[in-house]
């Protein structure tokens, strides 16, 4: 029989401790497995990402140059930051916001009934459950410019009179990939908000019905408010995600042309693997690591405000 | 128990000792490139068995690789200090794996070797394993950029004689010129991601003259006008050719011949195979790359050559593989491109490919590319100035100008330290 | 009142007829969308190569061949061997991850202990590097390791990614059960670790598959890390080994398309049966994260 104060952890190991002292050292135990996995395999290695960016290192760590924050003054000067940057953020908004409107959209359509709608909510999925790799490759066959079917089309409806070269101009490379990660990765923010669509208390609709409101205004003063919460979550991890996404790039472009596509995660790999310059790759893996945190410190403190307020 | 504990340790030595000795096998690791052809395969496996009935205590372990990977692997492994005993190398990272020190020279094995000496093979593979004075790799498989394909019906349909292809470098951009309309064009250029244009801006280099480096590679000579004229030449056919020439991939420019909308192109030799199954029905030939009117017809070399790696165990077994794989009746088989030993290469062209007197033409008189073990980075500034060109965002003065300067830069800063 | 509430229903259902067809044209729209690109695929899966590349490109082959999918299981062809290994890798990396979490998660949810938001704060946070940044020192701790190509350095580089999302998703799903079921078993004498074991893991076997799937499904497409860690062609997984028809001068674009419609298939049947479970815990997570 228990004694006050007392708890059973294991059948042999008894914890004498005040109230909530047990729980502590149960819950230890409890997380422990994971915590050490991260431990090592995560945030060990993050840090060797960090010790590493301070170097000048290519191939071997024999020949690894110590530079300390001159590293960063070097890397300040490097042309291809801001670029990257800039790829990187035009990168991330279009596909996130598209992907939501998208998501949002569709999801809302999912929500009405009509004929086939049990089949249109599996096939739905078909992007999402694509491995990147191939998705790419499907991409850039659709992409071909004088082969492709995506100009064959566009021609055909008079849309355009030439064929546009969408992989191949500096300037328009990046925007075809964009276009591909949105068809890619909006089937996540559909099924998301879809759910989030289903929690609604149906008294909610009716109420407005009662009070007069078309269907625009029960969007807005209805549904948007009740599945805020799943929006924001859904918002902050496509933006992660898209942000360090690497295979679509890497398939369609390889950062081309002339290195005018390139995003941070691909040009990591690049600098890493292609040229061995593991002191580069590791200087710009900590940018994106610095950005992606303050943003997402950001964006939750903003959103907590935002919950308080409402 | 004593005594059984002794004796027991001696049966153990024993034991352990006399399977050292038998451990006379050799294992040795080959890394090659995935080839697709089922034939091929076949006639690889067929090769193998015969080796190991040659040399029985000799095991051979394949390990394929698909050409994307295949550099970043073979430095990885290298650097990493457990690269495969034997594996073919791209002739033009041969310099860079042996100033990394990660090849052996093989001058020694050569010397006294019955079958491998120096006149079997094509001069410009072979030269290209040279590095410092010494050999570092036996040429296995050649290949020349470019011959000029053409589809006889564009002729046909511009009013030209088929059977009378263009020679001279205008001769090809009036053929050109006729051949293109709104919908279809002269040939296709492109650039793509990897180094193989260089095969062909080099070839037009070379017909006029000119060279990448100088002789003793350490001084680029891109802003002669022989290169300069080159590339001017180059841009021009820009005219005749479909847009999107920035991005596009050989292999994308080969599809839009094979699928009828360009009349020549300028590829390797390898390219009749992908023409027979993408195009049977296409009436085509081909002829040797244009030249200018006071020049030659030269191509560019490229091919693959077989090393063995310094950290090897076994490298008299090593060898024996090597003076196997590329001896004439062996190389002749197993290789998808042209075999470099010579004869083998003409019982291979004669046997699998149209008009093989015109490609051994070419494979005798081509040059190969700047031996410099940092190539690659060489290769990219000749593609950035390739591209800017291309796309009108500087002269060809200008651009050949800038990129001999940091080419030199290049050159000087690997010599400097090495 | 009723009766109005029925009157406003009434003009409602009415207007719903030219609304339906609005809608099912918007459906159609999507389905199409969706599908455009995989109709591609198995367009080009079922030409032979003087079909593939043609001006003006058509979708429908002329000439049907299924030899571009026999191609992918004959001889020369290391796709079964690749299925197989991809299959292996993904379910011992389902296991551990599963194995592990299950217990982290339901500390999280469960439990109070210092420092328990701070553990929740560093597990999000350590889904914000890119692979492409870890994979540098990943990789020379492997080598140094002499794990490299080996199964085991790709099973624990996916643990990198996959524990942190498997105990968030577990996490919410355990939030979802209620408390009184395990108090009432303690107070009946069991320990916490049986209430744990025999009263609420069996509960929460849905939200397991559901995690289940998921981390199978993010490592069974994985591909950076298997580009990078595996070399020998025995251990390669699919990603990495479509890349087999991408030769250096030409791709076999039939044969890939075939491969990678076979790819596609198994993950895609595997989403369909968990798609419930595997909703209602991202959203759970979502809200009460």
């Amino acid at each position: 029989m228990k004694k006050e104060g007392e708890e059973l952890l294991l059948p042999f190991l008894k914890i004498r401790v005040m109230n909530n002292k047990k729980e502590w050292v149960s819950g230890y135990l409890f997380i422990l497995p994971s915590l050490i996995l991260l431990i090592i395999l995560v945030f060990y290695p993050l840090f060797l990402t960090f010790i590493y960016s301070f170097y000048d290192m290519s191939l071997t760590s024999a020949s690894a140059r110590y530079l300390g924050w001159e590293a960063f003054q070097k890397l300040s000067r490097n042309r291809m930051l801001s670029l990257i940057f800039n790829n990187s953020l035009t990168w991330t908004i279009l596909v996130v916001f598209f992907q939501f409107l998208l998501g949002l959209g569709s999801a809302l359509l999912l929500n009405k009934s009509f004929v086939g709608r049990t089949l249109l909510r599996g096939i739905v999925i078909l992007p999402w459950v694509m491995p990147g790799v191939i998705a790419g490759m499907a991409w850039r066959l659709i992409y071909d410019p004088q082969l492709g079917l995506l100009n064959h089309y566009l021609q055909t409806l008079g849309i355009i009179n030439q064929p546009l070269t969408w992989l191949s101009s500096p300037t328009m490379a990046l925007y075809a990939v964009i276009f591909a990660a949105i068809w890619k990765g909006f089937p996540f923010s559909t099924i998301m908000y879809l759910a989030g669509l289903q929690g609604v208390p149906p008294e909610l609709y009716e109420a407005a019905e009662i009070d007069g409101a078309n269907e625009r205004k029960k969007l807005s003063h209805v549904t948007l408010p009740c599945i805020k919460p799943v929006i924001t979550v859904t918002l902050l991890l496509t933006f992660i995600w898209t942000f360090n996404y690497f295979e679509l790039v890497y398939i369609m472009t390889g950062g081309g042309p002339a290195e005018k596509s390139h995003i941070f995660p691909t040009y990591i790999y690049d600098l890493a693997f292609k040229r061995f310059r593991f002191g580069d790759a590791s200087r710009f893996a900590v940018v994106d690591f610095l950005f992606l945190l303050i943003f997402s410190l950001f964006y939750v403190r903003l959103s907590f405000r935002s919950e308080e307020s409402s | 128990m004593k005594k059984y504990f002794l004796s027991g340790i001696i049966l153990l030595l024993v034991i352990f000792l006399s399977g050292v000795a038998f451990a006379q096998e050799v294992t040795l690791k080959v890394w090659l490139m995935k080839q697709a052809e089922v034939e091929l395969i076949k006639a690889q496996e067929e090769a193998l068995a015969k080796f190991q009935e040659l040399y029985p205590d000799i095991n051979v372990e394949f390990t394929v690789f698909p050409y994307s990977v295949y550099r970043d692997k073979l430095l990885i492994a290298a650097a990493a200090g457990n690269p495969p005993d034997i594996s073919v190398v791209d002739q033009i990272w041969n310099p860079e794996f042996a100033a990394a020190g990660f090849i052996m020279p093989l001058d020694e094995y050569v010397a006294q070797s019955p079958s491998v000496k120096k006149e079997n093979y094509f001069s410009g593979a072979w030269e290209s394993a040279l590095f410092q004075g010494k050999l570092y790799g036996i040429p296995f498989d050649v290949g020349v950029w470019a011959l000029n394909y053409y589809n006889k019906d564009f002729f046909r349909n511009a009013g030209l004689d088929p059977e009378q292809p263009p020679v001279t470098w205008d001769e090809f951009y009036e053929v050109g010129k006729k051949m293109t309309s709104a919908e279809q064009w002269g040939t296709a250029l492109w650039v793509g991601q990897g180094d193989a244009v260089q095969c062909v801006v080099d070839a037009l280099i070379f017909s006029n003259g000119g060279s990448v480096l100088d002789q003793d590679f350490r001084k680029c000579t891109l802003d002669q006008p022989s290169a300069l004229e080159a590339l001017e030449y180059f841009k021009k056919l820009q005219e005749i050719n479909p847009p999107g020439e920035v991005a596009r991939t050989e292999e994308d420019s080969f599809q839009l011949f094979t699928a009828g909308k360009v009349g020549m192109f300028l590829y390797g030799e390898w390219g009749q195979d992908t023409i027979k199954a993408r195009a049977p029905e296409m009436d085509w030939a081909f002829t040797n790359f244009p030249r200018p009117a006071d020049g030659e017809s030269i191509g560019t070399f490229g091919g693959w050559n077989m090393v063995i790696y310094q950290n090897a165990p076994q490298k008299d077994a090593a060898w024996k593989f090597i003076e196997f794989w590329t001896s004439k009746e062996t190389n002749e088989k197993v290789s998808s491109l042209t075999p470099a030993n010579i004869e083998a290469a003409q019982a291979f062209l004669n046997q699998k490919r149209r008009l093989p007197e015109i490609i051994f033409q070419q494979l005798t008189t081509a040059l190969y590319r700047p031996i410099f073990p940092r190539y690659p980075d060489l290769a990219e500034i000749q593609r950035n100035a390739t591209t800017a060109i291309l796309l009108g965002e500087k002269s060809v003065e200008e651009a050949l100008k800038d990129a001999t300067q940091e080419i030199n830069a290049l050159l000087d800063e690997y010599y400097a330290t090495h | 009142m009723s009766g109005s509430v029925l009157e406003v229903r009434k003009v409602h259902d009415q207007e719903k007829k030219p609304e339906q067809i609005i809608t099912f044209i918007f459906a159609l729209l999507l389905a199409i969308f969706v599908i455009f690109p995989f109709v591609v695929m198995v367009s080009m899966s079922l030409k032979t190569p003087g079909e593939q590349f043609t001006s003006p490109p058509y979708l429908i082959p002329h000439r049907p061949t299924l030899s571009n999918y026999l191609h992918v299981f004959g001889r020369g062809s290391m796709f079964a061997q690749y299925f197989l290994n991809s299959l292996l890798i993904a379910s011992v990396s389902t296991l551990i991850v599963l194995g592990v979490s299950v217990f982290s998660s339901y500390g999280y949810a469960r439990m109070d202990f210092p420092g328990k938001n701070v553990f929740l704060v560093l597990l999000l946070l350590s889904q914000l590097f890119p692979l492409a940044a870890i994979i540098v020192p990943l990789y020379r701790i492997m080598g140094n390791l002499k794990l490299i190509d080996s199964y085991f350095s790709l099973i624990i580089g996916y643990l990198v990614f996959s524990v942190p999302v498997g105990v968030w998703l577990l996490r919410s799903f355990f939030l979802g059960i209620p408390r009184e079921l395990e108090e009432a078993a303690i107070i009946d004498g069991c320990t916490r670790f049986q209430a744990f074991w025999k009263i609420v893991i069996p509960l929460v076997r849905p939200g397991m598959g559901a995690t289940a799937a998921y981390i199978f499904f993010i490592t069974w497409q994985e591909f950076m890390f298997a580009l990078t860690f595996i070399t020998s062609e025995a251990k390669r997984t699919l990603p990495v080994g479509i890349f087999d028809f991408v030769g250096q001068y030409e791709t076999n674009w039939g044969n890939l398309m075939a491969a990678s419609i076979l790819i596609c298939i198994p993950v895609f049947i595997l989403f369909l049966f968990v798609q419930k479970q595997l909703v209602g815990g991202l959203t759970q997570g979502a809200i009460k994260g």
